[in-house]
């Protein structure tokens, strides 16, 4: 084993040895422009995808990657129609009403196919060095962003069973397709956009995504791989819904740190991703990406922690601010 | 069918207000049409039914009691009331619905996508009595700056859900306060912080609809 895997391993297991592992969570588009390539190239070819990802984990060497290329993988290969703009990441422009999505078969729709190649080829090249983490959708935000996002929120109100239809389509589809995920080698992060605590609460939250979610983390416990969850947006509202989820780290973008800390002490928690604030990567000095990491690293002594950005490194952020981040959350 | 029939026109505002808020669509609908058909005021129908429905969901989303499905679908109810008040305000005033807060532009910023977010805001300055053009979502700068200069634009709203189109922010930020110095920015959206709205040069923002609409009316005075 590696010292990124030995760091990721202690971490999970509670062990202090003193490492932390660090990375930046680095998607399609920022590595498209690294590499000075258009993203609608990237997000549409495994062997471009593959290189560009490399490419930044080979400059920023964080102690893991993410195989993540766009949201919209999932609700493509469920039917939707894509919009993919030179350089920006696609968007659905057609979205398929819940009672007429699609059975998806991975190995064949969509560009699920290229999400397990590249991942597949991710995996053979660094998976010795580091974790390799394939990212798919939970299934709420899969069927939400598949079925359109505003109309999708208005039948949870409004007709809940038909948005439970939706969600296990989607559930199933999940489950087929982080099967083939983890049949790459990867490890898995599940990636929730839209069933986050500002956008849902925490009553929604448990009635539509809560279950979904532990399904696919279980599933893949079960084989044996580390399974992440990241929240976008505010957790506060689910922090208790997201610490019962039985994953092996929670990647949040923003959360109460003394809330963290309360609950540290009631019950074990898993390790958590996070939290720099992806803002100052754009515009931030280097005396304060430098201050804000030694916050972080200070306020999480003695807990399960990987230093990471909160989300995505903005796609215009310069390398030389990420290896700030990088370089700080080293040193200290 | 609201229990309606023996209400004063005070007692038929609260109603409305309270539809609204219990996010009833159709009730809102029902209770719009007995406004016009006893040729209430229609302007205040709008004002103190629907919009305070309206802004006490804004409260109830400020406070956590409901997210964005309750708000979205109460947005449905005041809409299905406003559809059927205001061709009669329309007829009233001579051709506008708004109070004169000012005029205000929203977008979703060129390269996001995620306009939820965006589109609560614009709901709330509307119930609050702006008058909002909004943009959609990518939108791309020059589309901006071509709208700023067609009316008496006071504020602009730019959000971004993504903290890879930050930088589209940052852009639309300077290239504004470069051609319409006078124009108040404020930024808004998951990945926006105080200190990245300041470093940016934008003049305020708020983490949710309600603090933004407070951040819009303290803009509106300067």
């Amino acid at each position: 084993m590696s010292e990124s895997w030995d760091k990721f391993h202690a971490t999970l297991a509670g062990t202090n040895t003193g490492m932390r592992a660090v990375g930046p969570l680095v998607a399609a588009d920022h590595a498209a422009q690294l590499s000075n390539v258009s993203v609608s190239q990237v997000v549409q070819s495994a062997k471009m995808l593959i290189e560009v990802l490399g490419m930044a984990h080979e400059r920023y060497r964080g102690d893991f990657l993410i195989v993540f290329s766009d949201v919209a993988i999932e609700a493509e290969a469920m039917g939707c129609r894509l919009e993919f703009p030179l350089n920006a990441p696609p968007h659905v422009i057609k979205s398929v009403d819940p009672e007429n999505l699609l059975s998806v078969i991975p190995h064949l729709d969509g560009r699920m196919p290229m999400m397990i190649e590249a991942s597949s080829g991710l995996v053979e090249k660094y998976g010795k060095q580091i974790p390799v983490f394939a990212s798919l959708k939970d299934p709420f935000s899969a069927a939400a962003l598949a079925c359109g996002a505003e109309d999708f929120f208005t039948l949870l109100v409004l007709n809940p069973q038909k948005a439970k239809y939706a969600v296990d389509i989607a559930l199933e589809n999940q489950q087929r397709y982080l099967e083939a995920l983890i049949e790459t080698g990867a490890q898995i992060v599940i990636g929730a956009p839209l069933a986050t605590g500002s956008l849902l609460g925490s009553k929604h939250f448990r009635e539509f995504a809560f279950e979904p979610i532990c399904d696919l983390i279980e599933q893949a416990k079960d084989e044996g791989v580390i399974a992440g969850v990241h929240s976008c947006g505010n957790a506060n509202p689910i922090v208790e819904d997201l610490v019962a989820i039985p994953a092996d780290f929670l990647s949040l973008e923003e959360f109460d740190v003394d809330r963290w800390k309360q609950l540290a002490v009631q019950q074990r928690l898993p390790a958590l991703m996070g939290f720099f604030p992806t803002g100052l990567l754009l515009t931030g000095q280097p005396d304060e990406i430098e201050f804000e990491v030694q916050r972080e690293i200070g306020v999480m002594h003695g807990h399960a922690h990987i230093m990471a950005t909160a989300c995505d490194v903005p796609q215009t952020a310069t390398p030389d601010q990420v290896q700030r981040f990088i370089s700080a959350a080293r040193v200290h | 069918m609201p229990d309606d029939l023996n209400l004063s026109e005070d007692e038929l505002l609260v109603k409305l207000a309270q539809s609204v808020l219990a996010l009833d669509v159709e009730g809102t609908g029902q209770l719009a049409q007995i406004v016009l058909d006893r040729d209430y005021s229609v302007r205040r129908a709008i004002l103190e039914g629907l919009s305070e429905g309206m802004r006490q969901v804004g409260k109830r989303f400020c406070s956590h009691e409901y997210f964005v499905p309750e708000v979205l679908v109460a947005a449905r109810a005041m809409y299905r009331g406003l559809n059927l008040l205001k061709p009669r305000m329309l007829i009233e005033s001579g051709g506008s619905t708004h109070v004169g807060r000012g005029l205000v532009v929203l977008g979703v910023v060129q390269g996001d996508l995620h306009d939820i977010g965006k589109n609560i805001v614009k709901l709330m300055l509307e119930a609050e009595g702006f008058e909002v053009l909004d943009l959609g979502k990518n939108v791309r700068t020059d589309i901006i700056l071509q709208e700023l200069g067609k009316e008496a634009y006071s504020i602009v709203g730019l959000s971004t859900l993504m903290t890879s189109t930050l930088g589209s922010m940052k852009e639309a930020v300077y290239q504004i306060k470069a051609f319409h110095p006078k124009i108040r920015v404020m930024v808004g959206g998951a990945p926006v912080t105080d200190s990245f709205a300041k470093e940016i040069g934008a003049d305020g923002t708020a983490s949710d609809a309600t603090g933004a609409v407070a951040l819009a009316l303290k803009l509106a005075k300067v």
